[in-house]
C-alpha cells in the first residue's frame, strides 16, 4: 500500500490522502470518504483511515478527503454555500485524469451519508453508497413504539441537552470554537417525496446502496426494516442492504466496534459487482 | 521569513482530534507573522503510518526530533521554536529535556501541571463520557467497554500511558526560553506568560468532540512569538 497528499479542485482548495493497494486493477471502483462531521479526514478514532488501510490491503483505491473548510482544505473560491457534493464532483475529476478507475463507491458517515446521497443524485459516475447513520424516516410503527417505549421505561430521566440545538454550519474560525457538536447542524434531511424520488432513480441506475443504522440513529431509527417500511419499493430491489446495528456506539468509541464496522464495509466493497465504467 | 521556525507538537487522542483545524490556523497565522512552522502526525496517529497500539512515548519523541531536523532542513532557519498544545507541551519539554530536540525556546499552550494530572483528567473525562453515553441510551444493558488500552476513544497503550504519566510539568532544568500561554492557569513564575481570550474547554465532557478554534488566541499568540523571537 502507498499513500499521497493531494490537493485538487478550484485553485487546489482541497485536500485528501490517496490510498493505492500494491496492485491497482482498474475494474474496481475507487472508494471516497468524505468527512464525518467537522472531523478532520482521518474520522472519529481514526476510522477512515484504517477503513482506507483495509481497503488498500483489499486491493481497492480510496481516496479520504476533507470538504471544503475542514481539515487542510480551504474555502473553495466562488462557493457561496457550504455543500459537499461539489467536493467529491472535484475529487472524481481529479482522481479520473489520473487513474483508471470503474466508477466510485462513497461511504459516509453520519454528514458523510447525507454528502453521499447528495453526490450521487447528481453524479453518474458514483455505482455505489454506503450511508451509515444517514437520513431517518418514521414509519407509523416506529412512532407506536417510540411512544409506547417513553411511557413504559423505568427509567425516564432522558438525556437532555442543556441548550436548544441551534443552527450552525460548520465553517472555520471562532465561530465553532468550543460549540458543542450536537449543536451544529450539518444537513436538512429531504422530505420523504424527495426521498422517494431519489431512491427510485438509484435504482434506475443500478446502484448499490448500503444503509446501516447505528445507537447514533437510536431514537430516530427504531426497528430493523424501518427503512424498508418507509419505502417499500426498496423492498423489491435487489442492490440494497440493510443494517440495524443498535448496539454499535455512537463515533465508535471502542476499537472493536470500529472493527465491526470497517469489516462491515469491507464485506459489502468485495461483494460490489464489477461492471465496466462508461464515461 | 523570519530566522527561527516553529515546530509545532500536537496533542493525544481526542485533544489531537479536537484541534486539527485550530493546529492548521495557528500556523497560517504563525506564517503571516514571519514563521515557518511545521505540524506533523506522531507514528500511529492522524495520517502518519504505523499501528496506533504500538505506540510509545519513546517513538514519539524520535518522532518529533525527525519532525525538527525535517522542519530545519526544508526553510533553513537558525533558530527553533517547539510549540506544544497540551499533551504535546509536556512532550516537547521532554524532548528539549533529553537533549532530543535542540530548540532555543518552548512555548507551552494550555500545557497540564503535571503528566500524573494530564493523565488522571483524561481518566476523570472518561468516567464522565460513560456516564453520559448510560444516560443517552435509552435501551438497557448497553455500555461503553473499551479494551484496557483504550481511553476517550483512542488507543492509549501502556507504553504511552505509563511515561506519560511520568512527565514533570514546568521543567526546571530547561535552560531556553519558555513562553506559557494559557487562559485559565496563571503562569509559573519563571515562564513567560500570554493570558489569552479564549477558553478551552478542555476538561468539559459536554464538548469533548468539539473544535478546538480559538481565532482570536491564534493572533495574540503569533504576535508575542514575533515580538520576543528573530
Amino acid at each position: 500500500m502507498n499513500e499521497q497528499a493531494l490537493a485538487f479542485g478550484e485553485s487546489g482548495a482541497l485536500f485528501g490522502i490517496l490510498s493505492l493497494p500494491e496492485t491497482h486493477d482498474p475494474s474496481r471502483p475507487t472508494v471516497l470518504i468524505p468527512n464525518t462531521g467537522v472531523d478532520h479526514r482521518i474520522g472519529p478514532g481514526r476510522l477512515h483511515v484504517e477503513l482506507a488501510r483495509a481497503l488498500a490491503n483489499s486491493g481497492y483505491a480510496s481516496l479520504r478527503l476533507d470538504n471544503a473548510e475542514l481539515g487542510d482544505s480551504e474555502r473553495v473560491p466562488g462557493r457561496a454555500s457550504v455543500a459537499y457534493a461539489p467536493d467529491l464532483r472535484s475529487a472524481m475529476d481529479m482522481l479520473d485524469a489520473q487513474t483508471v478507475s470503474s466508477g466510485y463507491v462513497i461511504i459516509g458517515f453520519n454528514s458523510g451519508a447525507h454528502d453521499a446521497h447528495q453526490a450521487a443524485r447528481i453524479d453518474p459516475r458514483i455505482v455505489g453508497t454506503a450511508f451509515i447513520d444517514g437520513y431517518c424516516y418514521s414509519t407509523r410503527r416506529s412512532w407506536l413504539s417510540s411512544a409506547l417505549h417513553q411511557l413504559t421505561r423505568v427509567n425516564r430521566h432522558a438525556y437532555i441537552p442543556l441548550r436548544p440545538l441551534s443552527r450552525f454550519t460548520p465553517q472555520s474560525g471562532s465561530l465553532l470554537h468550543g460549540v458543542r457538536t450536537e449543536e451544529i447542524r450539518y444537513f436538512r434531511t429531504p422530505s420523504r417525496r424527495q426521498m422517494q424520488v431519489d431512491v427510485i432513480e438509484f435504482m434506475r441506475r443500478e446502484l448499490s446502496l448500503l444503509y446501516v443504522y447505528t445507537a447514533q440513529s437510536e431514537g430516530s431509527y427504531i426497528y430493523a426494516t424501518q427503512l424498508l417500511d418507509a419505502f417499500p419499493i426498496l423492498r423489491t430491489y435487489p442492490q440494497v442492504t440493510l443494517h440495524h446495528l443498535p448496539a454499535l456506539e455512537y463515533r465508535y468509541p471502542c476499537r472493536a466496534t470500529r472493527e465491526t464496522i470497517i469489516k462491515l464495509l469491507l464485506d459489502w466493497v468485495l461483494a460490489l459487482p464489477m461492471r465496466a465504467h462508461s464515461r | 521569513m523570519r530566522r527561527t521556525g516553529i515546530l509545532i507538537c500536537p496533542s493525544w487522542g481526542i485533544e489531537y482530534q479536537r484541534a486539527y483545524r485550530g493546529l492548521r490556523q495557528l500556523a497560517q497565522t504563525l506564517n503571516h507573522n514571519g514563521f515557518a512552522a511545521l505540524r506533523f502526525d506522531y507514528s500511529g496517529t492522524g495520517d502518519s503510518g504505523g499501528d496506533s497500539r504500538l505506540v510509545s512515548l519513546e517513538a514519539w519523541l524520535e518522532d518529533t526530533r525527525y519532525a525538527a531536523r525535517e522542519l530545519r532542513a526544508t526553510t533553513g532557519t537558525e533558530y527553533l521554536c517547539v510549540l506544544g498544545l497540551r499533551f504535546g507541551a509536556l512532550l516537547a519539554q521532554q524532548a528539549v529535556a533529553t537533549g532530543t530536540v535542540l530548540a532555543d525556546a518552548i512555548a507551552l499552550w494550555d500545557a497540564p501541571p503535571t503528566g500524573a494530572v494530564y493523565v488522571s483528567n483524561l481518566h476523570y473525562l472518561q468516567e464522565e463520557l460513560r456516564e453520559k453515553m448510560r444516560l443517552q441510551r435509552q435501551r438497557r444493558g448497553a455500555s461503553l467497554v473499551q479494551a484496557p488500552d483504550e481511553l476517550l476513544c483512542y488507543d492509549w497503550p501502556p507504553a504511552l500511558a505509563r511515561p506519560t504519566a511520568e512527565l514533570a510539568g514546568l521543567r526546571e532544568d530547561i535552560a531556553n526560553r519558555h513562553i506559557f500561554v494559557s487562559r485559565d492557569r496563571p503562569p509559573p513564575e519563571r515562564a513567560q506568560s500570554l493570558r489569552l481570550p479564549d477558553p478551552s474547554h478542555w476538561g468539559d465532557v459536554e464538548r469533548l468532540n468539539s473544535p478546538w478554534l480559538p481565532s482570536a488566541s491564534f493572533g495574540v499568540v503569533a504576535r508575542q512569538l514575533a515580538s520576543v523571537l528573530p
